[in-house]
């Protein structure tokens, strides 16, 4: 059995001339939450329709427990749960009868799980979808992605428009999925703060490229944000390897560095640079330095 | 554009600026050409310019948006309604007025305005009633069709049905009215609450995943076909009656009925291969994308529910003249067909078949998610029975021509010989279930449908027809790879 779940390798998209995916290549291990995060039309939801089989590979590969999901779409699907920003439920139906119907795809479906679930999300069983409110009908793509204890939960901006009390019913799903052994949860969001606080890896997307891939502690460690005094004015960013991200003006500049790539304080002296204050940078002081 | 007036023309013209130029194209063509009575293809050409009108003011329901406009519910009314009435009369005008011979008819230009003015209520008030409203739009279009046939008194008909365009527009008002004032469709309009009738209502679970699937498609389109013909069964119950005394009525009246279920077929069918019926949305939707369940089986389950719905249609038809029959048939009637039951029950047989054919077989266009194939497929559905009733003395001549004949037995046996290629390599790739089941379907049918065409007109050149009849298996085989390029997009 493969460490991860996902395998993308070189993966590339392109809509017309627009490229939506450019050679992304990464891994989603067993038991993790991943957290992927970029601007709008960055390539998120096309990278997790990719996983999903919904889009067939231009370029590159992809392969989730070991399979291809455009050639086994069946026996890739029954271990996924999918959610979407916008949940494509059928509007005709009861909240019941989408229950059953959505049971009969999953053997591993449980039923006192999804009742408790259901009870949880105070979502009446004979309302029709079509009268559900926004919220309601997130937690009820939520319960039909989850009842079935899916090896993979596959969240695409699930909390985006929603109020807060729904947002905490997502991440608590997550959370729950995490502590089921060896569950894995991916899901994207443009709420950092959310990302932060339930993910364990992290992957950036800027414009169809994957900028950034790594645990998510380990991304915080080497990300820093330094305020420098130069002893001259500077009458533009000075250029410095280490720093991914450069603002200020005149003698006062701050940079977010990227320790992976220069140890900075050394650089910056030999700048004639000296750091007044260094700091952990925030993800979103991450996310901005590298999507800039 | 400063008028709300203008600028809700503007929009109908807008939303449908290629069917208009369509329909002008047409009338004027039809007008070059001395009126719809020159020719079987004017005739034909006319009936596609009078359907695509209908179609420009099949606004299938009232946008919140222009529901929102700083304009009176009369005016959100009547401006499409107007619309509507004005370019129906015109066509009407146009496609009548040139033949010379006999003036347009006053009913018949009341007929079409009134039509007009009840299809457009119909299709605001009835919009959340789905396969309601399709019933009811059917069986509207039945009964005027009748009056304009059995009318005998021209002028007070006219005058009755004028009234009933005053009821359709009070009705729409008074419906845009309350949705607005109350906020909202289902909350201001009382017979939301009835409701399509669920087959498997209750909620034990599903046996099988194809079960589930089974249900939604039932649930989703496959109960339309028998739905219709139930409804229009219920239509025709009055005429019935009413002709009961009079024998080649009634005989024509039943030759309808028992044909009812293939004509309603076809466009049931142009809809019911799509992967939604209802919507005009080709692609396949992610919450159906998703499921565990692999195209091939999708499309063998689309196709049971297919022949489900084919054998209830046939039985609700058969019920109905089982009643018919015995109770109030013309018994002139009655003797006159009765020693044709055995050649009518085989035929019967062959309807089942032929009905879950025109159900199934364009399944391969409406889920590949390429509107090019899947319009073309639905025109060639609709209209090519239309043009094969219409050049019927044409397709008699060609029969009567040894050289044509030869000819197009050449053509069809090369095209036939392309068909088959095709499905020997589809064979090799479709997925063993589906492809099983479709041969045994697809063979039987043939078979059957051969061996009655040999029994009525003789058995030569049945080889031919059997090799014709079996050849669109190719279309079915080909319906699993269309829906997996449409639901795993390159």
């Amino acid at each position: 059995m493969p460490d991860s779940v996902i395998e993308i390798a070189r993966l590339s998209r392109a809509f017309g001339t627009k490229k939506a995916l450019d050679d992304v290549s990464l891994s989603v291990p067993r038991g993790s939450v991943f957290g992927l995060v970029g601007e709008n039309g960055a390539g998120k939801s096309t990278l997790i329709k990719h996983i999903l089989g919904l889009w067939r590979a231009q370029a590159g590969t992809v392969s989730v427990f070991g399979a291809d999901p455009v050639l086994q779409p069946a026996a890739v699907l029954r271990r996924i749960g999918y959610l979407s920003e916008q949940p494509d439920l059928a509007d005709w139906m009861r909240v019941d009868e989408l229950l059953r119907y959505t049971s009969a795809f999953y053997p591993n479906w449980d039923p006192a799980y999804a009742e408790s679930l259901r009870a949880q999300f105070g979502l009446d069983p004979r309302a029709r979808v079509a009268t559900l409110s926004k919220g309601q009908r997130a937690k009820l793509g939520l319960l039909a992605a989850q009842a079935h204890r899916p090896d993979l939960l596959l969240l695409d901006e699930p909390s985006s428009g929603l109020d807060p009390i729904v947002r905490r019913d997502i991440l608590e799903a997550i959370i729950r999925a995490v502590a089921d052994d060896g569950r894995t949860v991916l899901f994207s969001s443009h709420l950092l703060d959310e990302v932060e606080r339930v993910s364990d890896h992290l992957a950036m997307l800027h414009q169809g490229r994957l900028i950034l891939c790594a645990p998510l502690d380990q991304i915080k460690a080497r990300h820093s944000r330094v305020v420098l005094r130069f002893a001259t004015p500077q009458a533009r960013p000075p250029a410095m390897t280490g720093a991914v991200f450069l603002n200020g003006g005149d003698r006062h500049w701050t940079a977010i560095c990227d320790s992976s790539r220069i140890a900075a304080p050394i650089a910056f002296g030999a700048m004639g640079a000296s750091i007044v204050e260094e700091s952990p940078a925030s993800l979103d002081e991450i996310f901005l330095a590298h999507a800039g | 554009m400063r008028s709300p007036t203008a600028a809700l023309a503007w929009e109908i013209w807008s939303r449908s600026r290629t069917a208009v130029w369509a329909v002008v194209v047409m009338t004027a063509f039809g007008f070059a050409q001395g009126g719809i009575t020159a020719s079987p293809f004017t005739e034909l050409v006319g009936m596609l310019s009078f359907v695509l009108l209908f179609g420009v003011f099949n606004d299938t329901e009232l946008p919140i948006r222009r529901l929102t406009l700083p304009v009176s519910s009369l005016q959100l009314v009547a401006v499409p309604m107007a619309l509507g009435v004005v370019s129906i009369e015109l066509l009407y005008l146009l496609w009548t007025l040139p033949r010379g011979d006999s003036t347009p008819s006053l009913l018949m230009a009341v007929l079409f305005g009134v039509f007009m003015l009840c299809f457009q209520a119909a299709t605001w008030t009835l919009a959340s009633f789905g396969l309601v409203r399709i019933a009811a739009i059917g069986a509207l279009g039945i009964v005027f069709l009748a009056i304009g046939i059995l009318s005998s008194n021209e002028r007070s008909t006219a005058v009755l049905i004028a009234g009933a365009g005053a009821a359709a527009i009070f009705a729409a008002w008074t419906f845009v009215g309350r949705v607005r004032s109350h906020g909202g469709r289902a909350a201001s309009f009382p017979l939301r609450a009835i409701e399509v009738p669920a087959i498997g209502g209750s909620i034990a679970p599903f046996e099988s995943p194809a079960g589930a699937q089974a249900w939604l498609e039932w649930r989703r389109g496959g109960a339309t076909l028998p739905l219709l013909v139930g409804g229009l069964l219920l239509a025709i119950a009055p005429f019935a009656w009413g002709v009961r005394a009079n024998a080649p009525v009634s005989i024509r009246l039943l030759t309808l009925t028992l044909a009812m279920p293939l004509i309603v077929a076809i466009p049931v069918g142009v809809a019911f291969s799509k992967p939604r019926f209802w919507s005009d949305d080709l692609s396949v939707p992610d919450s159906l994308a998703v499921q565990p369940l692999d195209s091939s089986e999708w499309v063998a389950i689309k196709m049971r529910v297919a022949a489900k719905a084919a054998a209830m249609s046939w039985l609700l038809v058969l019920a109905f003249v089982a009643l018919w029959l015995p109770l109030w048939f013309d018994a002139a009637a009655l003797r006159q067909i009765w020693p044709g039951w055995i050649k009518a029950s085989m035929l019967g047989g062959a309807g089942v078949f032929v009905t879950w054919r025109l159900l199934v077989v364009r399944l391969w266009a409406g889920l590949s998610g390429s509107r090019r194939l899947y319009f073309a497929s639905g025109v060639s559905a609709v209209f090519v029975p239309i043009a094969a009733l219409i050049f019927d003395d044409d397709i008699r001549e060609l029969f009567a021509d040894p050289g044509r004949l030869d000819l197009l037995f050449w053509t069809l046996s090369i095209l036939a010989a392309i068909k088959y290629a095709i499905a020997a390599r589809l064979w090799l790739s479709s997925g063993g279930v589906h492809r099983s089941r479709v041969l045994g379907i697809w063979l039987a049918g043939s078979i059957y449908l051969t061996g009655l065409s040999g029994w009525q007109y003789g058995w030569r050149g049945l080889p031919i027809v059997f090799a014709l009849l079996l050849a669109p298996i190719t279309r079915l085989l080909a319906a699993p790879l269309t829906l997996a390029r449409n639901r795993h997009r390159p």
